[in-house]
């Protein structure tokens, strides 16, 4: 097959349609991205490593340093550093929530471990140096397995002061009938319908929020206009 | 020259950059007249493009952004070089193809866009409609190479050639993984070609 015909095949056709729909739809929306000015990224990255580069070699210098000045007050250092890097995932890994609270226990073990050998008096051993640099090293495998997530979610995440999004447009995830779930400002919404049962997929407008449950009207519904709303009623007894 | 008076000499504006980005076959058109143009013109001219390639590749707008700064970044250093090549954005197109794919690369860019989301700074997201975003996402989720080709077909609209010189493999290469990638997109959209397997 030559590449024009080739070509000819790609361009029509469903697939075509959906792949220049999409094609169009990110380029227009990535021109909305800021170009930024590629000296500050160049100098940043710079900075990020020389900020790495120079705290690695604190941290070492320092234990090298302990470990000729004051070789005595080494395993009390490396113990304090290491119940703060313990107590440091363990409220990283309660805030993140979910199944979080497991990241701490590998640590816990290994600095729990490390404490009694230590304590049995062999501090300058491999075995208690192999535990050290083990509890360190799964610390900070926690906290990079963790920390992603709590940014992730403190940037995107529902926002607390957020307002209820009444008068809000979504759209149902599931069918409701008359119960179900739709999406509304990028959240997950048990909803209720008052057009009656509604398919997934279709546009909904927030008409009242009922606690956690939000009262939604869609023009894809059965019971439309004021008898959906309660109006129609309404408007008798006024009369 | 420094990387202040490569940007400076740049010749085009930002306005000229955004309305050419907007054009479906920015990456060849400008790529093609820069053999003369500083590096600044052609980082201006092509960022756009560049970051919605990243993006049709990793789904995500502010690694597709940290990977295009990257790319950008590798194609300063080695500007004395591509400057020369017929189409130099090609070259970026290939480091950012090849950095989409790398887990560590993808990583340290995910980290520096966490670290810029966390501390508020301002920044591209694309909440795609539903179809197109479903489009790109099963588009990720074929094998690497198929999904590069077929986003380099379909985002740039570019030839075989063209995607098998940014790719650095043959075309008949290029030609079985589309026809491959495009059997494979059809059935997870559930949609029916003419083609045969």
């Amino acid at each position: 097959m030559t590449d024009k015909n080739l070509r000819s095949q790609l361009q029509v056709g469903e697939l075509g349609e959906r792949a220049s729909s999409a094609a169009s739809a990110l380029l227009g929306k990535a021109t909305l991205a800021t170009a930024p000015d590629l000296r500050h990224v160049a100098v940043a990255r710079r900075l990020s490593v020389v900020a790495a580069l120079a705290s690695f070699a604190l941290v070492v210098g320092g234990i090298f340093a302990l470990a000729l000045f004051a070789s005595a007050a080494l395993p009390w250092i490396v113990g304090a550093v290491l119940l703060l890097a313990v107590a440091g995932v363990i409220v990283l890994g309660l805030h993140a929530g979910g199944h979080g609270w497991f990241v701490p226990l590998p640590v816990m073990v290994l600095a729990g471990t490390w404490a009694l050998v230590v304590s049995a008096g062999h501090w300058t051993s491999p075995a208690a140096w192999a535990l050290a640099v083990l509890a360190f090293a799964s610390a900070f495998v926690g906290a990079a397995l963790v920390v992603p997530a709590i940014a992730y979610r403190h940037a995107f995440g529902p926002s607390r002061s957020s307002t209820l999004p009444l008068g809000a447009d979504g759209i149902t995830i599931g069918p409701l009938s008359p119960v179900g779930l739709a999406k509304v400002n990028n959240e997950t919404w048990t909803a209720e319908s008052v057009s009656g049962p509604l398919p997934a997929g279709v546009p909904v407008h927030v008409v009242k929020v009922e606690g956690l449950r939000l009262l939604v009207w869609s023009e894809a519904g059965n019971v439309l206009g004021p008898d959906a709303l309660g109006l129609a009623n309404q408007e008798k007894e006024e009369r | 020259m420094s990387l202040d008076q490569a940007l400076d000499r740049g010749t085009s504006t930002p306005e000229s950059a955004q309305a050419v980005g907007t054009e479906r076959l920015v990456g060849r058109q400008v790529g093609q007249r820069l053999g003369t143009e500083t590096f600044g013109a052609f980082y201006r001219s092509q960022y756009h493009a560049v970051v919605a390639l990243a993006y049709a590749l990793t789904g995500k707008a502010a690694v597709a952004e940290e990977l295009a700064q990257d790319a950008f970044l590798v194609a300063y250093r080695n500007w004395g070089r591509i400057s020369g090549y017929e189409v130099p954005g090609a070259y970026v197109r290939r480091v950012v193809t090849n950095m989409s794919v790398s887990f560590t690369r993808r990583l340290g860019a995910q980290a520096r866009a966490l670290a810029r989301l966390a501390s508020r700074t301002p920044t591209w997201t694309a909440p795609l409609d539903q179809p197109d975003a479903d489009f790109w996402r099963s588009v990720r989720s074929l094998p690497p190479r198929q999904a590069q080709v077929l986003v380099l077909r379909y985002l740039e609209d570019r030839s075989s050639a063209e995607i098998a010189q940014i790719l650095g493999c043959s075309e008949a290469t290029v030609r079985v993984h589309l026809h491959n990638g495009r059997l494979s997109l059809a059935s997870r959209l559930g949609i029916e070609t003419n083609e045969r397997s």
